[in-house]
């Protein structure tokens, strides 16, 4: 069963959620032996009968190969998984390819575990959803000492061809993928507030799709020059005040509120707005408003 | 000087701000006698300079062309030169095309006022900056009633060539423009708070662009995924469901909140997604969370 033991092409998966299946089957997929292990035995088989080895337990899976991809809802369930089945003292020569999702401490805390263990860490945040794995919209930010990740490239590259190296500090993949996250799960979750104020006023959604697309058009070529303007302190130069979006924002709050719709979102921006006019941004690019949300930074 | 008067290709503006220069200067551009009012002269001088013609006063820029645009801060400002300057037995047989922003209850009232005084009106909002007005990526909402709209044609698309219509329901406008508005800023504001995340972290801002640039990518797919799925109802079937982004959404609280940076965007989206998770959408498509803010359903 483990004759692939410390080959690169042969790895195991721990976990089986929606990101932890579609690794295993994207590493299957492209050819490697992948030795697998779920808490329900449900998620096992479906992946064994796509290829896949199935471990009877975690100890097994981290037994199977050198590289083992980690991949739970938390960090809690990993530490609850090592405690359960003594795997402390297993992680000697392993590397780790740890993606599950973590706070910042925990993930400073389990790389000095894997350190102390004698164990390798390469430590990422997946940015793509399953089924881009494998594809070129795939997307793994990843962290590491430069000879784990060398080491951990053929793999990564089954996953995401162009996966990005964030260097040693292993906070960093967590850090930018929450930041990505702040940014890509505001505009969606904002667009379904749109269509709920869209909708109780009537507005057909082919319209407002229209709409939504012809506006979103610029939303890219805005947001690059909003980092521009912070990078290049250059944020005094505007076609739109904080002030004149601030008059937007209170239009909008207006007609939601007229409309009954959850306000939650509008009251949270009318909090931003009100911060930079505290702070006197009023006249500036919307880019300043990174000031409000800097906290304490931006006030040195 | 109002030799033009009744020619459509003679218009006023009311109102220098950003947009407002804008439009006075995209119609000049595009060979239109133009006069303009604003409350300060500077604005003024910087649009005659450009060929526009000064009017000394409100009254003078409604009663020197048949066209009058009105781009002011609010409804509140635009009532204030109507009392001031005594504008209300001045409407009649003019032809108002008024882009202020307002609130509907401001819309219909100021509708009932101008129809009261014997005036026509064309009622929208700009969906666009100033410097795309003019342009193919210039975006006007417009609403009236077909006579009027027909007859301000050409003017609207010398702004935006492909104005839109919606009807002769005058909130229509309000309504599309804010809900438009409610989706970007909740983009920009959260692409702007992603970065201040970053720069805590001192991760580069130009590893956080590319990154950004990625991760966008997928999001104008991804919003029509969302609006489809509204649509047709179909909001359970999902790649990642409420409790996903919930579970997420706990790590990126509290990374935020090791840098530091001001959480009022992140409180927001935990309370969006709790009120999901409350009515047993846990297992449901984002696109669900359409019940949390929309009206009646949300109780």
């Amino acid at each position: 069963m483990n004759d692939h033991i410390g080959n690169s092409r042969s790895v195991s998966v721990i976990g089986l959620g929606a990101m932890g299946a579609g690794i295993a089957r994207t590493l299957l997929k492209a050819g490697c032996q992948v030795s697998v292990w779920n808490r329900s035995r449900g998620k096992v088989d479906e992946l064994v009968s796509q290829g896949a080895v199935a471990c009877d337990s975690p100890l097994d899976a981290v037994q199977a190969n050198t590289h083992v991809i980690v991949c739970l809802t938390d960090y809690a369930a990993w530490q609850a998984i090592i405690e359960a089945n003594g795997l402390s003292d297993c992680f000697a020569e392993t590397c780790i390819i740890q993606l599950t999702t973590g706070t910042l401490e925990t993930v400073l805390d389990h790389a000095a575990f894997i350190e102390q263990h004698g164990g390798r860490l390469a430590d990422g945040a997946v940015m793509c959803y399953p089924s881009d794995l494998g594809t070129e919209t795939g997307s793994l930010l990843m962290a590491g000492s430069a000879d784990v990740l060398e080491e951990c490239d053929p793999i990564l590259r089954l996953l995401a061809s162009t996966w990005t190296n964030l260097g040693e500090d292993i906070r960093r993949p967590t850090i930018l993928s929450r930041a990505l996250m702040v940014d890509v799960g505001l505009s969606l979750i904002g667009i379904v507030n749109g269509v709920a104020i869209a909708q109780a006023g009537g507005i057909s959604l082919d319209v407002f799709m229209q709409h939504t697309r012809n506006v979103g058009a610029i939303i890219p070529t805005e947001k690059i020059r909003l980092i521009e303007a912070i990078r290049d302190g250059n944020t005094e130069e505007t076609q739109a005040t904080i002030n004149a979006w601030g008059e937007g924002q209170k239009a909008v709050r207006a007609i939601a509120q007229s409309l009954g719709t959850n306000l939650v979102f509008q009251d949270a921006v009318k909090m931003v707005f009100e911060e930079a006019e505290r702070r006197g941004l009023g006249k500036k690019d919307l880019a300043a408003l990174t000031e409000v949300f800097a906290g304490e930074t931006g006030h040195e | 000087m109002n030799d033009h008067v009744g020619t459509s290709q003679s218009v006023s503006v009311i109102g220098l701000g950003d947009m407002g220069s804008s439009l006075a200067r995209t119609l000049i551009e595009a060979g239109y006698q133009v006069s303009v009012w604003n409350r300060s002269r500077d604005k003024v001088d910087a649009i005659v300079s450009a060929g526009g013609i000064a009017c000394s006063t409100p009254k003078e820029a409604l009663l020197s062309n048949t066209h009058v645009l009105v781009c002011v801060a609010d409804y509140s400002v635009w009532n204030r030169i109507i009392e001031d300057h005594s504008l209300q037995n001045e409407f009649k047989d003019r032809c108002l095309i008024q882009l202020t922003g307002g609130t509907f209850e401001e819309v219909v009232t100021h509708a009932a006022f101008i129809e009261s005084h014997g005036g026509r009106l064309a009622d929208g909002a700009i969906m666009c900056f100033p410097r795309q007005l003019g342009t193919s990526d210039a975006s006007l909402l417009m609403s009236g009633v077909p006579a009027v709209l027909d007859e301000c044609d050409d003017l609207l698309r010398t702004l935006a060539p492909d104005w839109t219509n919606l009807g002769d329901d005058v909130r229509l406008p309000s309504i599309l423009s804010r809900s438009l508005v409610a989706g970007i800023l909740t983009s920009f504001v959260g692409f702007l708070n992603g970065m201040a995340v970053c720069r805590a972290a001192g991760i580069s801002l130009d590893v956080y662009k590319s990154h950004a640039i990625k991760a966008n990518a997928i999001v104008p797919a991804e919003k029509n995924r969302l609006v489809d799925a509204v649509r047709e109802g179909r909001t359970e079937e999902t790649q990642a469901s409420i409790d996903t982004w919930a579970g997420a959404h706990q790590t990126i609280h509290a990374v935020a909140d090791a840098m530091g940076t001001n959480l009022v965007l992140q409180n927001a989206v935990k309370d969006v997604l709790k009120l999901g998770q409350d009515m047993g959408l846990g297992d449901h498509d984002l696109s669900a969370l359409i019940k949390v803010f929309a009206p009646d359903q949300a109780c």
